[in-house]
Order: C-alpha cells, then structure tokens, then sequence
C-alpha cells in the first residue's frame, strides 16, 4: 500500500511485512483518534499475539473503516492454533486478496468506544484495566 | 531555663518516650525552644545513628520511590515521574531551611510554629566555643542532624503524593503544588503532632515516626489530587502495562531499608527502643508482604510481585506510628492487617472511590496509615513506649488530618487549577509526559 521505492528484489515475506507496518499504522491513527487507544505499531508487526490483541480491540470499534483495516490484517496472520477461522462478510472492503482472518471477529461491535471491555480472549491484556495492583 | 531543659527533662524524654511522644513528659518545657549548649552534651553514638538515619531516609525517595513509582507507570512516562521524586527533594529541601522547619519544628501556636529559625537563623555551630545548636525535641544530637533528618520526612511526604496523580499533571503546576502544600500542610501537621505545643500532641496522639504527619497526610491528599484532576485518558478501557515490574521491586526493596532509619532513626538515640523499632518493622514488612500475598491467592489464584512489594509497603506504613510503642506481636498483628487493608484499599476501594489514583497512594499509605494509627492507639505497651495507647486521641489526630489534608489540597489545586492550569494537554498526555513535557525519551 505504501509506495517505496525498491532497491532490491523483495521476497514475499518483505512484502507481507510491508504490508501489516501499512495496516499497523492505519490502525494506530485510527485507534489512536477515535477510542484514545495507543498501541505499538512496530510491535505489532513483529509480534503475531499482541497483533491479534490489537486487533480484537480494533473489531470491538464502532468505526467501520478501522474493523475494515483490522480484517485485512488478520488475513496476514498465520491460522492460531486450536482456532478455527471463522470467514468475515466485506461487503464494502475492495480487498486485493482472499480474506480469511486469523482471528474471530468480535461478534457486535460495541456501541460507544469509552465503554469497550478489553478483549476476552486476551486475560494478560485485562490484568492491567482500571487497577494496577 | 532553656538550656536547663535542653540538658535534663526533654533529654530523658526524648529517649523515654521518643519524638512523637516527647511532649507527654514536657509539659513544662513547651515553651522552650532550641538551644545552645556545650558540645560535650552531644551523644556520639547518637549522631551517628541519626547521620546514618537520614542518608536510609533520604535512600527512600533518591533513588528508592523514584524507581518504585518509575517503574510503574507507562514506558512514556518513566522519566517524568522519577524526575518528580527527583525535582521535589531539591524544591522541599530549599523550602524547608528557608522557613519550613521553623514553622514545623520551633514553639508557637498550638497549630504552627514561629518564624524563630527563618534561613536556620540562630542554627550555630561554634567550634572555637565548643558550643552548638540542639532541638528541644533532640537534646542529644547536633540541630543541624535533626534539621536534615526532618527534611527527609518532608521531602518524602509530598514525593509520595505524586504517585496519585501521574502521567497527567504539568510539571509547572505539581511544583507548585507541592511548595504550597509543604508549607500550608506539611509543616502545620507535622507541628500538630510533634512539636511538644502541638494541639493533636496535647490530645495524647501516638506517632511516632510518621504514621499520621507523613502516610495518612500524603494519601488525603493524593486522593484529593486523583479527584481533583480526573482519570487519565484510556483509564478502565485500556490496560496500563507498567514499565518494569523488576525495578519495583529495586524500588520497594531500597523502601524496606530505608524505612530502618525512618522508624528506627525516629527514637533520635542509638538506643535498645531503636532497636524494637527496627525488628517491628522489619517483622510488621515481612507479615504483610506475606499477607497481600495470601489475599491476592484468594481472591485470584496467584501471589504477584507487584502484591508482595505493596503488602511490604503496606506493613511499613502500618508500623510506622507504632514502632516505638508495641512489641513484636503487636507488630504482627498490624502487619496481619495492614496487608489485608492495603489490599482492599488498592482493589476493592479503589473501584468503590471511582478515582484514578495511578499508583495507589491513598489505598496504600492513606489505609495503611489509618490502620496503624488506630492500631497504635489499640497496641500501644507502655513498657516498651512509655504509654499506653488512646483509641479516641488516635482516631481524632489521624481523621482530622486525613479532613485537613484533603480540604487544604483541594483548596490549593482549585487555586492552581485557576491559575495556571494542573492537567497537560490530551495530545501531551497521548505522546506521553516524557517527550512532552521534558523533550527526553526511553527506547
């Protein structure tokens, strides 16, 4: 999505990495601007687990366009284990590959960001919502 | 009649009784003032003690409570809230020998001292003449090892403090803050309790390192700064992951030593009530630690690190009022509920208190505070202290102090709020107080 200019041959793996830093970064503006969320884009990238972290969060918003960049995220993520892929209707997302998501999306979003619960799949994530201790 | 006081009854007191409890046995001696007196009246043993007293106490906030809280909050804010820590020791320490310690620590008013020692005016140390300076409170001891000692007492105090309000509050208005509330809280409190003519220390108020001056003060008012200031942004959406659980237990560590010289440095004399002083604390750590532990397995099935640093904290807390009146069970005992409470007072009330209170001053220093005052007025043995405990006088030194603290703070921070404004901006809080506000940054 982002046009670089190439001054190697790039393997497929280059270009998937591209690909997520792209959708990682439409996500963290978009999250950043509309739920006050803040999250690690270059982490994101590296870390397969917490990029399945943000992305449940991510299908969670209201905002279409941000679950839309979420789905296509989760496309570029290897199947989890013991999870079986569950396939997402886009009726308004021009995706330029198959989509089948690594992650179940969250069934409804919720109606307003300020009152998301964290994610359920993610118990580390909830550990440190409203108490420290 | 000075000097007869500085050489008799406030010297067999203050080792009797201690600073908290000096003005049981000096009625008539309330008037009275520092002194100068021939360096020969000086104990050795314990300047040394307190020297070595102050550094511990000094340990706690530089680097301890830097560290503990540093480590706590976001990696965007780490440097902001040690340098806090850091800006508040340098800020209090100008303070309070400009006019803090002669509004805590010299005769006055039954609520605050007088202005006798402005700049340390008349703080002498005259070789040629062999003579010096002592405090009434602290016959034994050069003034200058007592003003630096209390110093450290009102440096940690508000250091504390902004433990409740981090991550959102400007650099500007948190010094601010804390200048004013050093002097329009700290020191009348701290002369409520210990200056002999104190009105809570006629009432008979136990406290005797801090329980009430420093835990219960700071936790009031870091709740007040909590409310006052409102939650930080993404606060119950989102989780604050801290920054390194490891340095918090660098941080809690360097506190569980450090407290020896807070408590045990509180009997201003190398003596054997220093001595319980120091295996109370220790015993009234262990057992909290110990009991946050159990309560965290409880309730969640795990024992945490985090818990077993607070429920350490929590015990110290606990026994800092009463660590030269009870014995080692007593100290158990409070160290026992201390854990539970502190624990309760971090989870269950936070959530009932509806406060963003970042890192749980008031759930940890203001409850623990609370249960050791009221505990000392329970515990309190007059073989070890020299007498006994009052329920009633406890319960209304530490109540009118958490009022007066939470009252006067949320007068200061409406001022401030006016004035110059006490939250940072939400893109600076987003962008986190590091870069924000000091242009620093950890990768």
């Amino acid at each position: 999505m982002i046009a670089l200019a190439r001054t190697a041959p790039m393997s497929r793996d280059d270009d998937i990495q591209r690909e997520k830093f792209s959708l990682a970064a439409h996500l963290y503006s978009r999250l950043r601007r509309g739920g006050a969320f803040t999250i690690d884009a270059m982490l994101m990238t590296r870390d397969d687990e917490y990029a399945r972290q943000v992305i449940a969060l991510a299908m969670a918003n209201p905002d279409p366009k941000t679950r839309e960049y979420a789905v296509l995220y989760a496309a570029l993520l290897p199947a989890p284990r013991k999870v079986k892929p569950a396939p997402v209707h886009l009726a308004s997302v021009s995706s330029r590959q198959p989509v089948t998501p690594a992650v179940a999306p969250v069934p409804a979003p919720a109606p307003s960001a300020t009152n998301v619960e964290p994610p359920a799949e993610a118990p580390a994530a909830n550990r440190y919502v409203r108490s420290l201790r | 009649m000075k000097v007869l006081c500085a050489l008799g009854a406030p010297r067999a007191a203050s080792r009797y009784l201690g600073i908290g409890a000096l003005l049981l046995a000096s009625g008539t001696c309330s008037a009275a003032g520092p002194s100068l007196v021939p360096v020969s009246q000086i104990s050795s043993g314990d300047t040394a003690w307190m020297l070595v007293s102050t550094a511990l106490v000094l340990l706690m906030t530089l680097p301890g409570l830097a560290l503990f809280y540093g480590s706590m909050v976001r990696k965007k804010n780490v440097l902001a809230t040690a340098l806090q820590s850091f800006a508040v020791a340098a800020l209090v320490t100008v303070l309070w020998i400009t006019v803090g310690y002669s509004l805590a620590f010299t005769p006055g008013s039954p609520f605050l001292g007088s202005l006798d020692r402005v700049l340390l005016m008349g703080l002498t140390f005259d070789k040629e003449a062999a003579m010096l300076s002592v405090s009434h409170l602290a016959p034994s001891i050069p003034e200058s090892v007592f003003v630096m000692f209390q110093l450290t007492f009102a440096i940690i105090t508000p250091a504390l403090i902004t433990g409740a309000f981090a991550e959102r509050m400007k650099f500007g208005a948190m010094m601010c803050f804390v200048a004013l509330w050093s002097l329009l809280v700290y020191a009348p409190v701290a002369h409520g309790v210990w200056e002999s003519g104190g009105w809570l220390a006629g009432l008979g108020a136990l406290d005797f390192a801090g329980g009430t001056v420093v835990h219960i003060n700071a936790g009031a008012a870091g709740l007040m700064c909590a409310w006052m200031l409102g939650p930080r942004q993404g606060f119950g959406q989102e989780p604050f992951i801290p920054y390194n659980l490891g340095f918090t237990l660098l941080g809690a560590s360097l506190l569980w030593v450090g407290w020896f010289g807070f408590n045990a440095g509180s009997a201003v004399a190398a003596d054997g009530r220093a001595g319980m002083a120091m295996l109370v604390t220790q015993v009234a750590a262990s057992v909290g630690a110990l009991t946050w532990m159990l309560s965290e397995y409880i309730a969640r099935r795990r024992a945490s690190l985090l818990g077993a640093c607070s429920g350490a904290v929590g015990g110290l807390v606990a026994i800092t009022p009463a660590s030269g009146f009870v014995d080692v069970m007593g100290a158990m005992i409070i160290g026992l509920v201390a854990g539970v409470a502190c624990y309760w007072g971090a989870t269950g009330l936070k959530r009932l208190l509806r406060a963003d209170d970042s890192l749980d001053v008031f759930g940890i220093h203001g409850i623990g505070g609370l249960v050791g005052a009221l505990l000392t007025g329970v515990l309190a043995s007059r073989q070890i202290g020299g007498a006994d405990g009052n329920i009633t006088a406890q319960a209304i030194a530490a109540f009118a102090t958490l009022f007066y603290s939470a009252g006067m703070s949320f007068l200061i921070l409406l001022v401030l709020r006016w004035t110059i404004g006490l939250r940072v901006s939400p893109e600076e809080e987003r962008d986190g107080l590091d870069l924000s506000l000091h242009g620093e940054k950890i990768e």
